[in-house]
């Protein structure tokens, strides 16, 4: 799913983001990012949605070498995975349907698709009843499961979520989470999440790659309870 | 590419514009006023070409020859003037139909005044129709280096001027019409560029969730084209009235002189397919050339 073999990624001013990463992420899992900032977890994004290129060794997501990727082969790639940020990068003056259908719309697919789809996805989401407002009449956790719903529009096998939580009431931020963990075991979608928040990933546990300085330090399963957040 | 797909990125060209109405409405009107000047340049250099054609046609030079000259001379001269490129109809005029003439012309009929002249007392002359106008001068001074030759009279002077002026139009037009192609190319890749950066979220989501390049490019193509469209026919409009006004005003005011000349001012049905090719032509692809230049920068990510 994910494979990044002896990775280094230097910026064009010589700065050294990624040092020689090793990672493996596989089908179905549901994995945390975590680090400080300027740690390098941007920079590994960005070579993952092929934004930027690998300085020396191998990305393959999705089963796409990204090293060898054609300019005109990315979008057929990135409709292969679905990106959730943390501004959710809602279009203002399209209501959340139209958001949702857009990402549809501009990759495509028919009228018909759109219509079945969108609704699908939206009560998936618990939004059915947002579907005609606007963005700016939502709250930040409901604005990022808009942006959710749209990344799920296109049954991707894989979801990269980027600080999802970081403009999000800390109450509401549990309940993307949740949900993000709900997809991954519903319906196998493998999910990477960057984050900053140690508490959360703590509550939940799992699989969490912490990266400092350029490096992968910890790369396990850590066990999680309530408990320990309270 | 599905058939919902294109008119959903027509209507977001249509919406483009319409969302950036002030701009719309700038550039719409500074492609207007560029397409008005070459408008106004083409217009002059077809009715001066019609022109030039026509003064030509009446052209004609008029060789005059010595006094004295013998029959045989004349017949050479009258085939060495068929000889010369340039000269169309060559007809003879003798002393005695040259007398004729002025009898006729400047006496009444009444010869009994210039009797006791001698018979030649006018020269003989030849009457040559000049093929174009703008070697004129050039046949003259080749003509006048001939034997036999007195004198070499031809109108040059409205020719001179309406040559000189279509080679003027020609270069001035030119020049100004590249100036106001790239002007428009300026004014409406702006245009686009404004466009584009209040869709810059937009085109940002679009790359991320996968969208072709041609898919992101196709509304603000729409957009220029529109600009384009709606400039030209503005701008055809205002020419076809304003041509019209223009011919009333020299209708009335045309003195006899310049009458006939003036009488070849084409009317605007003749114009009127060439102007408008020429304006939609040029809409269309300074709108598409302006809307891909303005797109540059915007589609990495």
């Amino acid at each position: 799913m994910i494979d990044l073999i002896d990775v280094s990624f230097q910026y064009g001013n010589g700065t050294e983001a990624l040092h020689n990463v090793n990672l493996r992420v596989n089908q179905g899992e549901f994995a945390f990012v975590v680090g400080s900032s300027g740690a390098g977890k941007t920079s590994l994004l960005k070579l993952l949605l092929r934004e930027a290129v690998a300085t020396s060794g191998q990305v393959i997501v999705n089963g796409f070498n990204l090293n060898k990727l054609k300019n005109r082969q990315i979008p057929k790639f990135r409709r292969s995975l679905g990106v959730v940020f943390q501004d959710f990068r809602l279009i203002p003056d399209m209501t959340v349907y139209e958001n949702v259908a857009f990402a549809m719309r501009v990759t495509d697919q028919s009228n018909k698709a759109i219509r079945q789809n969108v609704p699908e996805v939206l009560e998936m989401m618990n939004l059915s009843s947002k579907a005609k407002q606007h963005p700016y009449e939502l709250s930040g956790g409901e604005q990022q499961r808009v942006s959710l719903a749209r990344a799920l529009i296109n049954h991707p096998p894989l979801i990269i979520a980027d600080e999802p939580t970081g403009n999000i009431d800390p109450e509401f931020s549990y309940e993307i989470v949740e949900m993000l963990e709900q997809i991954n075991k519903q319906a196998g979608t493998t999910i990477l999440m960057v984050t900053h928040e140690h508490e959360m990933v703590k509550f939940f546990g799992g699989r969490t790659i912490n990266i400092e300085e350029g490096r992968v330090v910890f790369d396990d399963y850590i066990i999680g309870g309530a408990n320990e957040s309270e | 590419m599905r058939a919902s797909s294109m008119r959903y990125l027509m209507k977001s060209g249509f919406k483009n514009l319409w969302h950036n109405r002030l701009m719309t409405i700038a550039s719409v009107g500074t492609l207007v006023a560029c397409l008005l000047i070459v408008g106004v340049a083409v217009l002059f250099s077809l009715n001066v070409d019609n022109m030039v054609q026509y003064v030509g046609e009446q052209n004609e030079l008029v060789v005059f020859m010595q006094i004295g000259t013998s029959d045989e001379q004349l017949a050479q001269m009258e085939s060495q003037l068929n000889h010369i490129d340039g000269l169309g109809e060559v007809t003879y005029v003798s002393s005695d139909e040259a007398m004729d003439l002025i009898v006729d012309r400047y006496l009444d009929g009444d010869a009994g005044l210039l009797e006791g002249m001698d018979d030649d007392f006018m020269p003989a002359s030849f009457r040559c129709q000049i093929i174009d106008p703008e070697n004129a001068a050039a046949l003259v001074t080749q003509i006048e280096g001939l034997d036999n030759v007195d004198d070499v009279q031809a109108p040059t002077e409205i020719t001179d001027t309406l040559v000189q002026l279509r080679h003027m139009i020609n270069i001035f037009g030119g020049a100004i019409i590249i100036a106001l192609v790239i002007v428009s190319l300026v004014i409406i890749t702006n245009t686009i560029r404004a466009s584009v950066f209040t869709r810059r979220k937009e085109i940002n989501i679009m790359k991320y969730v996968g969208a072709t390049n041609t898919f992101i490019r196709i509304p603000f193509v729409v957009e220029g084209v529109l600009l384009g469209l709606l400039s030209a026919g503005i701008a055809f409009l205002i020419v076809w009235g304003g041509y019209n006004v223009f011919l009333d005003l020299v209708k009335v005011e045309s003195t006899s002189l310049m009458s006939s000349v003036i009488s070849q001012i084409m009317p605007f049905s003749e114009l009127a397919a060439p102007v408008l090719g020429c304006f939609l032509i040029s809409g269309i692809a300074v709108g598409c050339i302006g809307s891909v230049f303005s797109m540059r920068g915007y589609l990495k990510v």
